[in-house]
């Protein structure tokens, strides 16, 4: 159908102003005897119908709705962030085994079992020459509240104090690297 | 004038009945209130054809140009009521079914990832014109280019877009 449309000179121009009612009135009599200019303004009609039906996305829409990759980096930016600060809270949290906890924990009122010796509850239940039957007790059922003397520690805001000052310095070394990558995205966006 | 005026009307009645068909596809619901319009403009521009096929030729170039007219004052009236209304304002004032809206949104998905994928002036001139009822003056002096360039960029785009709607039967072949 578009093949032939550079035959005629105003196909390109003159039509497409007249179409959008900028062109001078009589050129419909041109654009009825002119195949070129006939075809154009059937193709403009097709496409206005077909779009008129829409919902209306005016530029500032289509500027939204195709956000630049520079707006998808300032999100990836926060996103990040917010990443390293939960993993720092995770850290904070959880229970780290391979330091030693500098913590002074009280001495639990129930001495741990001995394992070489028969427990307490024990004693007198089982003859002496049998093999003896180590039944460890466990702290929740050795009829203690479990906590009660332990409640008065707080380990938590003893560690705040002891990983802070490593988990600045992963911040900071985290957002460098993203403003850096972010830096080096913005040049390529703007060399091309 | 009186035998122009005469021979116009016999013309036109010659074409009515063509013309409101032709209408019926694309003005759903008002061909007549459409065919009004064609016949006011064509009886305002007196042209002198007495070929009749010329003439038919003639009704049908305006007719296209009325209903381009038409979809872009409704779009305009959407575009004011979807800047002030509510959801059901919106739903209301375009009077679709669920299968026109349905249809329509693909549409828009269309044209849209047609838009995204050309020349960015080229689909800044559509959007302008189209969207937002830019004249092609202003989009040439906000582009900073000739008004042939802006014309010759909506042409592009708009045979761009209609390719895509062809292919994926969105939008008819001839007729």
């Amino acid at each position: 159908m578009s093949d032939h449309l550079e035959s005629c000179p105003h196909a390109d121009s003159t039509t497409i102003a007249w179409i959008y009612g900028e062109g001078p009135e009589d050129h419909a009599l041109h654009v009825s005897v002119c195949a070129a200019c006939s075809a154009v303004l059937e193709e403009h009609e097709r496409v206005v119908t077909a779009v008129a039906g829409t919902e209306p996305m005016s530029t500032a829409q289509a500027d939204l709705a195709s956000a630049t990759p520079a707006n998808n980096t300032v999100w990836y930016l926060a996103a990040g962030v917010a990443a390293v600060m939960l993993v720092g809270l995770f850290l904070m949290w959880s229970p780290d085994t391979s330091e030693p906890v500098a913590v002074e924990t009280p001495e639990p009122s129930t001495p741990p079992p001995v394992l070489d010796e028969v427990p307490p509850t024990m004693k007198g239940e089982q003859p002496p020459g049998d093999a003896p039957v180590i039944v460890a007790e466990r702290p929740e059922e050795s009829g203690v509240e479990a906590g009660e003397d332990q409640l008065d520690i707080e380990p938590e805001s003893v560690e705040e104090d002891a990983t802070y000052a490593s988990l600045d310095d992963m911040m900071d070394d985290e957002l460098d690297d993203l403003l850096d990558e972010f830096n080096d995205f913005e040049l390529s966006l703007a060399t091309l | 004038m009186l035998a122009i005026m005469t021979d116009i009307n016999y013309q036109i009645a010659q074409v009515q009945g063509e013309l409101i068909g032709f209408l019926r596809k694309r003005a759903r619901g008002e061909p007549e209130e459409v065919a009004q319009e064609v016949w006011l403009r064509v009886t305002k521009a007196g042209p002198d054809i007495p070929d009749l096929r010329q003439f038919r030729a003639y009704v049908f170039t305006v007719a296209r140009r009325v209903l381009i007219d038409r979809h872009r004052r409704r779009r305009a009236r959407v575009e004011l009521v979807q800047m002030d209304g509510t959801a059901a304002e919106r739903k209301a004032s375009s009077g679709d079914s669920p299968e026109a809206h349905v249809h329509a949104q693909t549409t828009a998905e269309a044209v849209q990832v047609v838009l995204q994928g050309m020349n960015p002036e080229m689909a800044q001139v559509f959007r302008w014109r189209v969207f937002d009822d830019v004249a092609f003056r202003e989009i040439a002096e906000r582009q900073n280019c000739s008004i042939n360039t802006a014309l010759g960029r909506m042409h592009r785009a708009t045979k761009l877009i209609a390719a895509a709607l062809k292919e994926q039967g969105i939008m008819g072949g001839e007729g």
